[in-house]
């Protein structure tokens, strides 16, 4: 019985299945349907979440934008025409026959008569106007239409802090888009852009046919909302699936978003070329990176350009395809002119115009790599990296494009003939230039190649800075009046000192010579070893530590006697901070190469402002003035004055290491320090001193640079005595060495000397007299 | 004869003269103090030897030069001190901080700014840095005078 159930519920069941077999296919057809659609819905929700999570939130990691000093100009300011011309080119401005517009210049011998661009400050806005200014003799003779004391040109933009994918751009809303370029972008792009929901059957069929009208491709199949959502969302890879991602996706943006929208996502989105590893993305950073100029003052040509470029940056590079740019950019006018953008006589006008782009060797972003490194490392100390390179911070920094641009000219200049002189092409340089005062980093140079941004020696080459600490051993000396003046006999002869491990320290002058006994001034300004090593003894390593930290040395150092002749490692940088504390009258001020950062609403955020502390007296660094003016005029640096004016009063010092290892100079005048090393990155020996290396782009530096004597006023405790050099015994104006030389009040010296009247004396004495 | 007389006494006083200097160059000189910048000595390389290491037996001279200073008088930093002055009156300490900065990057020996500096940290409540800008500006006052007076009481 079982068994004929079972028979007969077998056959039935069989019978079943194949008359069931339809509808369960049907059945899970439609069970496939409804997946499908539920997957195909839910990655549409997900595409849609995608689409609107990116475009309503931050689109895009905003840079920060980093600016030179501007430009101050008043009546009286030391400036000649060249440089100011200069600047305004830099700036891009344009010069014109008359003004009409912000960024021209009208130029009348040596007046000039512009119209600036405006600028948002950090503490104010400076807004377009027209002035008209006059050069007299290397300065500024009038200034007309300034109402503030003070006119500010825009400063130059310097370079960004990018993230490290490199995408860099500058914002513009569509407001500040000419109207010529977004028609233009749709002309070429997508004519169908304002008709279509995103894809355009029409608007390939139409590319199509233009593309066979113009002989060429001048249309894409996909639109303007396609390119972007290709850019924006997805990756440049090339595939069906990707390709209906970008449908479904260009779709959803279309419904969830205006025209406008679309198009000004696209306008900041699009890539536009590359420098270096810096991507240029969108067009207010494109009209920046190939015209030095904002997008609202581009003409058609410019902006047929840019527009032809959306299709090839790297093709159509006009720096390097200046014909393949043209063909494009002309192609471009064309099709314009045929949209009605423009009249057949502003075609053939703009046919005829050349590119117009900067120059390539005046591409100005990126150029300081050095001064940009000081910007970034001392912004970390406030920032997070991530805000810097997504924030849209905007830093004014204290770069002088005058001086940088100067002190990169030098060290290209002079390394040639180091190099030849040498015959070592690897010499390495690095320069530091700072303001006197303010501590204000004006220019800064860390490789030989000062475009090259790699190891940056201004940062962190540390390297032994030999005689450049002698300065510190004779400041610790003079601050004890008492025992210590500029005329003191020193003895220069051979000392031995023994050291706790046993072992016998022997210093010797570079010259292996001894010169018995002489003035203090005069054994720095020829760096005697011997009689500094001796001086530093008497007076204590500690204590010459102790000066070393007051002027600003940050490291902790071992008390060992060798210091005295510069066994101490420093960078460029760390040597410029003490040694401004000297140029600065002993005044202590943190070097500083960013005065403000304000957000991207221009609000400002911090200010970074003059912070100083008077560390050591300024009797005593009136005396270091005058020692270290001695090394220029009859010591070690002398050979500065073969170059610059004599009436120009500079203090420095040479400093060369072991076995020539290293070539410094530091040295300053009323405005200006600058501190140069020359060397190998391997520390091999070089055949340089400081003397025939590094002073020699110093020299060329501050032949170049507008800059003032150190001032000679004394202070009030301050007395000038005539002395004789031979006994340092206090003599009289006219007699034979006899030399005017500044005394702490109450340490000159008491004791006279015989006067042997020296020639001409008498004369000079008249020739003042009755003057 | 008048012209004579005249003649006779203009040598007489040129001879006078001569002794008197001759007589000092020989004694020797009392301080000779160089404060203001129109009388400020640079100095030139008289003599130096040929190496540039001397010693005693070859002593380089530094000869005094008192070259025609032109002193750079540049208006705006009375305006600015003017400004700077307004805006610590009214309160504003960045502001007035700003346009002394501002100042000093034109003349860094300019006491006027360093005061207005001083007491724009002093309302700051910064008064560590107040001082020291006091301080600063003590080293360029001229002894005695508002200016001076006004620093010295604040670098305390």
């Amino acid at each position: 019985m079982a068994k004929k159930t079972r028979r007969s519920k077998t056959p039935r069941s069989t019978r079943s299945h194949a008359k069931k077999s339809p509808s369960v296919i049907r059945y899970l057809f439609w069970r496939v349907i409804l997946f499908s659609l539920v997957a195909v819905g839910l990655w549409v929700v997900y595409l849609d979440f995608t689409v609107r999570g990116k475009f309503d939130g931050k689109k895009w990691a905003i840079p920060a934008r980093v600016y030179a000093q501007p430009m101050e100009l008043y009546q009286g300011l030391s400036l000649n025409a060249a440089a100011f011309e200069r600047e305004l080119r830099a700036l891009g401005y344009d010069f014109v026959g008359e003004i009409n517009a912000p960024g021209q210049v009208v130029k009348r011998g040596s007046q000039y008569d512009f119209y600036s661009k405006g600028f948002v400050f950090w503490d104010q806005t400076e807004s377009a106007a027209r002035y008209r200014i006059a050069f007299d003799d290397n300065k500024v003779a009038s200034l007309q239409g300034a109402d503030d004391l003070i006119l500010r040109l825009e400063p130059q933009e310097i370079g960004s802090i990018y993230p490290s994918h490199g995408e860099d751009r500058v914002l513009v809303s569509l407001e500040d888009v000419p109207p010529l370029l977004g028609e233009a972008l749709i002309a070429v792009e997508d004519k169908n852009f304002a008709h279509h929901f995103g894809v355009s059957a029409k608007g390939i069929t139409r590319a199509m046919l233009a593309n066979v009208k113009a002989g060429g491709f001048v249309q894409g199949g996909s639109t303007l909302t396609q390119q972007l959502v290709k850019n924006f969302y997805l990756t440049q890879q090339r595939s069906l699936w990707r390709k209906v991602q970008e449908a479904v996706m260009s779709v959803l943006l279309e419904v969830h978003y205006t025209k406008a929208d679309i198009l000004e996502a696209y306008i900041n989105e699009v890539y536009l070329g590359q420098s270096g590893p810096r991507s240029i993305n969108g067009f207010g950073l494109g009209a920046r990176h190939y015209f030095n100029q904002p997008l609202t003052n581009l003409k058609p040509h410019q902006i047929a350009l840019l527009v032809g470029i959306v299709k090839g940056a790297s093709y159509y590079n006009p720096w390097r395809s200046v014909k393949r740019a043209t063909t494009r950019r002309n192609l471009v006018l064309r099709v314009m002119h045929e949209s009605g953008l423009m009249t057949k006589a502003e075609l053939q006008a703009s046919l005829k115009k050349p590119l117009d782009v900067v120059s390539s060797s005046n591409k100005q972003i990126g150029e300081y790599p050095a001064f940009l490194d000081i910007v970034k490392r001392q912004l970390q100390q406030d920032y997070r990296p991530e805000d810097l390179q997504s924030e849209g911070l905007r830093i004014f920094t204290t770069l002088s494009p005058i001086v940088q641009r100067e002190t990169e000219q030098s060290i290209v200049r002079q390394m040639r003939g180091l190099n030849q002189q040498s015959k070592n092409t690897k010499l390495q340089a690095a320069a530091i230039i700072t303001a006197v005062g303010s501590g204000e980093v004006l220019a800064a140079v860390g490789d030989a190649n000062p475009r090259f941004s790699g190891f940056n020696r201004v940062l962190d080459a540390e390297r032994q800075i030999g005689s450049l600490v002698k300065p510190f051993v004779f400041l610790s000396a003079l601050q004890q009046p008492q025992k210590y003046q500029l005329t003191s006999m020193l003895e220069d002869a051979p000392l031995s000192v023994e050291l706790s491990d046993g072992t016998l320290w022997q210093p010797q002058n570079y010259s292996k010579e001894s010169y018995g006994f002489l003035p203090l001034y005069q054994a720095l300004a020829y760096s005697y070893n011997q009689a500094t090593a001796r001086l530093g003894l008497d007076v204590g390593v500690e204590s010459v530590i102790r000066t070393l930290k007051l002027a600003g040395l940050q490291k902790d150092i071992k008390p060992f006697p060798s210091i005295l002749l510069g066994a101490i490692t420093l960078t460029p940088f760390e040597v410029s901070h003490l040694y401004h504390t000297l140029a600065a009258d002993g005044v202590y001020t943190p070097l500083r190469a960013i005065r403000s950062v304000m957000d991207a609403t221009n609000e400002p955020l911090k200010r970074y402002g003059l912070s100083s502390e008077p560390r050591f007296s300024a009797e005593h660094s009136h005396l270091m003035h005058y020692g270290l003016q001695a090394v220029m005029r009859i010591g070690t640096g002398r050979s500065v004055y073969q170059i610059l004016p004599t009436e120009l009063a500079l203090a420095g010092k040479t400093g060369t290491t072991n076995d020539q290892r290293d070539s410094w100079f530091a040295g300053y005048s009323g405005d200006h320090l600058g501190v140069v090393w020359v060397g190998n990155d391997d520390n091999k020996p070089t055949i340089l001193t400081g003397s025939s290396g590094a002073l020699k782009i110093w020299s060329d530096i501050f032949k170049r640079v507008e800059t003032q004597s150190i001032s000679q006023t004394a202070p009030e405790s301050i007395e000038y005595y005539w002395i004789d050099q031979k006994n340092s015994l206090r003599s009289a104006e006219g007699c034979s060495h006899a030399q005017l030389v500044p005394f702490v009040i109450g340490s000159e010296p008491i004791q006279k000397t015989d006067c042997d009247l020296a020639g001409g004396s008498v004369s000079r004495w008249f020739k003042k007299l009755f003057r | 004869m008048k012209k004579a007389n005249n003649l006779y006494a203009r040598a007489h006083l040129i001879i006078t003269l001569v002794s008197l200097l001759l007589a000092s160059c020989v004694s020797t000189t009392g301080p000779v103090t160089i404060r203001d910048s129109s009388g400020e000595p640079t100095y030139r390389e008289s003599q130096r030897n040929e190496n540039g290491r001397g010693g005693q037996a070859d002593i380089a001279v530094l000869s005094p030069v008192r070259p025609d200073a032109k002193k750079t008088v540049v208006p705006i930093i009375d305006k600015l001190v003017s400004q700077a002055d307004r805006q610590v009156v009214a309160a504003d300490y960045k502001k007035a901080i700003n346009t002394a900065e501002r100042g000093l990057r034109i003349n860094r020996k300019e006491p006027r700014l360093y005061l207005a500096l001083a007491k724009a940290y002093r309302g700051l409540q910064n008064p560590r840095q107040s001082s020291y800008f006091a301080k600063q500006g003590l080293r360029y006052a001229k002894k005695g005078d508002n200016v001076f007076r006004q620093l010295k009481s604040m670098s305390n």
